[in-house]
């Protein structure tokens, strides 16, 4: 029989050899027979995305990644960008006009920011947030997608008769977003992109400019356009803080009506104790992405029945494994669908120029790895990185040199 | 005399003492074996960092097994001074006369440790071959040509030939497209096309610039060449991009109808 206190002590022993063994076995690239720890049970991804959190319908509306309108309580945080805004804003007024870039990687919130700055304008003033519906190939595509953009009730079929009437409308700001959908690796392109640029250029000394663009396209449009020496200022929106990520996990939660501060008697915590204790790991797991950390915490959170008390498991973490095993082709497709944002099918065939059998099945392959996500709205087949945890496969790129 | 000495030697070799320095030599092997995988393993997880992490191995692994040999001479061994002057000149007698051409290479391996020209991953012009370094060993390297030949290359060479470097320890390289063309062609528009289509290759590295620049040459008659130069984002996809970018620059003068053939008979008739 053995004795306690040598049991407490053989227990970590044997842990710690089982380690060892373990970590000189994947050394040698070898398999051992425990294939996991239990704490570290990894979900597929596909069942994953496809599983629904088992919790009342207000908590689940409360925490949808969608971008948030002006003057949304739920948006927190980009104070000094929020500043960086207003400042620009304030300049404008002043007669100052110019063009600002709004970056950040994808799901970090530029469209919430773009309308939270329209909140800020002045009663007033014309603040037009308009988007990029598709990419322009183009000089008249161009001209189709601004006139739209910009809210140009009598489209103008010439840069010089936009430019003339943009210059004959009151001072405004004109917030386009989705500029990602400039960048295009595609031949014959680049004119699209010089047209935009001309009219924005031409009319900023009277309107303000705000242009939206994901981190990687605007590096691509820096790089090869020198987009950056047109823009007075470049606002970057980064992921949150562990903080910041704490408040806006508990500013949903509060929102969702769950009663948080029963505890406390009434009395509000910044982060209620529940969240607190796992907020470190969610910040580790989701690297701040908010749409990323809500999947987690939907996920670990559980809502008794009766008492309607919040509990929270641990988080089981996504398998990414699928993107080890990705060919070299794979890989620079899915770094060109992260640097354009998305890729059609036709738009993918022009990039690589291979036939469009071989593009369906390489994209419906990461399609069908939940690599990759699916418009089914779009009138032809729309490729884009899965929102959620598109962080983790851009930061994969990087390291692997795919994108940069 | 030379009786004692050899009395001594096979003293000093006795099976105890061979047993341990076979332990040590099998211990220093295993020792880089270890640090090699565990190196391959980093590698796997940081593939930007490749070439910084390939060029520690060959460092490790010559100092590994010097000190391995020292401990087995001065620690296990303990040769008198008399054996080791005897042994050390008879084997530098030998040596010298049998292996000129290797002890040469031994040197310029151990030169190129302290003074590196390359490192492994890098892509050079070295003993008349051109390809990615994949071993540096302490008397010859080890290169992948672009056939996928691998070469041994004597070290030697870095005595006596230049060595070019296409990428010193990056990841991207200039890739220099040549395309010869008739002298009657639209300049201007193919530049641009030719510009455009380094762009627009998936291969290429944007960080770095693109240009595109004319010559004008004479090959059975007055010839135009475009000289693009881009960088591509991995040594690896040297060949990939330059295909690639010739491919769609001569798909875009296909797609607006550019004919060179009939530009070349123009130019003919002109020069009549």
């Amino acid at each position: 029989m053995t004795h306690p206190t040598h049991k407490a002590f053989l227990t970590p022993a044997a842990d710690v050899l089982a380690r060892l063994y373990r970590a000189i076995f994947r050394l040698f690239g070898r398999q051992t027979d425990e294939q996991t720890e239990p704490t570290k049970i990894q979900a597929d991804l596909c069942l994953a995305l496809a599983a629904r959190p088992a919790l009342p319908e207000t908590v689940l509306q409360a925490f949808a990644a969608e971008p948030l309108a002006a003057g949304d309580a739920r948006f927190i945080a980009r104070h000094e960008q929020l500043d960086r805004g207003l400042a620009a804003l304030e300049l404008w007024r002043a007669g100052r006009g110019s063009m600002i870039a709004v970056t950040g990687p994808q799901g970090c919130g530029i469209t919430s920011f773009l309308q939270q700055l329209a909140a800020r304008a002045g009663e007033h003033e014309t603040y037009r947030y308009g988007k990029l519906t598709r990419r322009p190939y183009d000089i008249s595509d161009t001209m189709v997608l601004l006139n739209a953009a910009i809210g140009c009730e009598q489209p103008r079929g010439s840069v010089e008769e936009l430019v003339e009437y943009l210059n004959g409308l009151t001072p405004s700001v004109f917030a386009i977003d989705n500029g990602h959908f400039l960048a295009c690796r595609i031949m014959g392109t680049d004119e699209a992109i010089r047209v935009f640029g001309a009219v924005m250029v031409a009319t900023q000394q009277k309107h303000l400019w705000l242009l939206g663009c994901q981190e990687y396209a605007w590096r691509r449009l820096s790089y090869v356009y020198q987009a950056e020496r047109y823009f007075s200022d470049r606002i970057e929106l980064a992921f949150f803080s562990e903080p910041e990520l704490g408040e806006c996990l508990a500013t949903r939660l509060r929102g969702s009506g769950i009663g948080l501060d029963v505890a406390t008697g009434g009395e509000q915590e910044p982060v209620p104790a529940v969240l607190a204790r796992h907020l470190s790991t969610l910040q580790k797991l989701s690297n701040g992405k908010p749409d990323l950390a809500f999947f987690y915490f939907l996920n670990s959170l559980l809502v008794h029945a009766e008492t309607k008390q919040l509990d929270m498991r641990a988080a089981v973490t996504l398998d990414f494994s699928a993107l080890k095993q990705l060919t070299s082709e794979e890989l620079f497709t899915l770094a060109e669908v992260a640097a354009h944002g998305q890729l059609t099918l036709t738009e993918h065939r022009a990039v690589f120029r291979v036939s469009a059998q071989e593009s369906r099945l390489l994209l419906e392959r990461l399609y069908h790895q939940c690599l990759l996500d699916k418009d089914p709205n779009a009138a032809e087949p729309t490729y884009r990185l899965v929102t959620v945890y598109s962080d983790v496969v851009t930061r994969y790129l990087s390291n692997a040199n795919f994108l940069y | 005399m030379q009786e004692d000495t050899i009395a001594q030697l096979v003293e000093l070799l006795s099976l105890s003492r061979l047993l341990q320095a076979a332990l040590v030599l099998a211990f220093a092997w295993l020792a880089l074996r270890i640090v090699h995988l565990g190196l391959q393993q980093l590698i796997q997880r940081f593939p930007r960092y490749r070439l910084q992490m390939g060029q520690i191995f060959p460092v490790i692994r010559i100092f590994t097994w010097f000190l391995a040999i020292a401990f087995i001479i001065f620690g296990i061994i303990r040769p008198p001074q008399t054996i080791v002057f005897a042994v050390l000149g008879s084997l530098g007698l030998a040596i010298g006369l049998a292996a000129q051409g290797g002890v040469r290479n031994l040197l310029a391996g151990v030169m190129m440790i302290f003074n590196p020209p390359f490192r492994v991953g890098d892509m050079v012009h070295f003993g008349g071959h051109y390809g990615e370094v994949i071993r540096l060993d302490l008397s010859v390297t080890w290169l992948r040509t672009l056939d996928d030949n691998v070469v041994m290359v004597p070290n030697a060479a870095v005595l006596d030939n230049a060595v070019a470097n296409a990428n010193s320890g990056e990841l991207s390289e200039m890739v220099v497209v040549n395309i010869d063309l008739p002298r009657a062609v639209p300049i201007q528009e193919l530049r641009a096309l030719a510009t455009e289509a380094a762009l627009a290759s998936p291969y290429t590295f944007l960080k770095k610039p693109v240009s595109v620049t004319v010559e004008s040459r004479y090959e059975l008659g007055f010839l135009l060449r475009l000289v693009i130069k881009a960088y591509v984002v991995d040594i690896r996809l040297e060949r990939l991009l330059s295909s690639d970018i010739t491919e769609r620059f001569i798909e875009a003068m296909q797609a607006r109808e550019i004919n060179t053939l009939r530009a070349d008979s123009a130019d003919l008739t002109a020069q009549s």
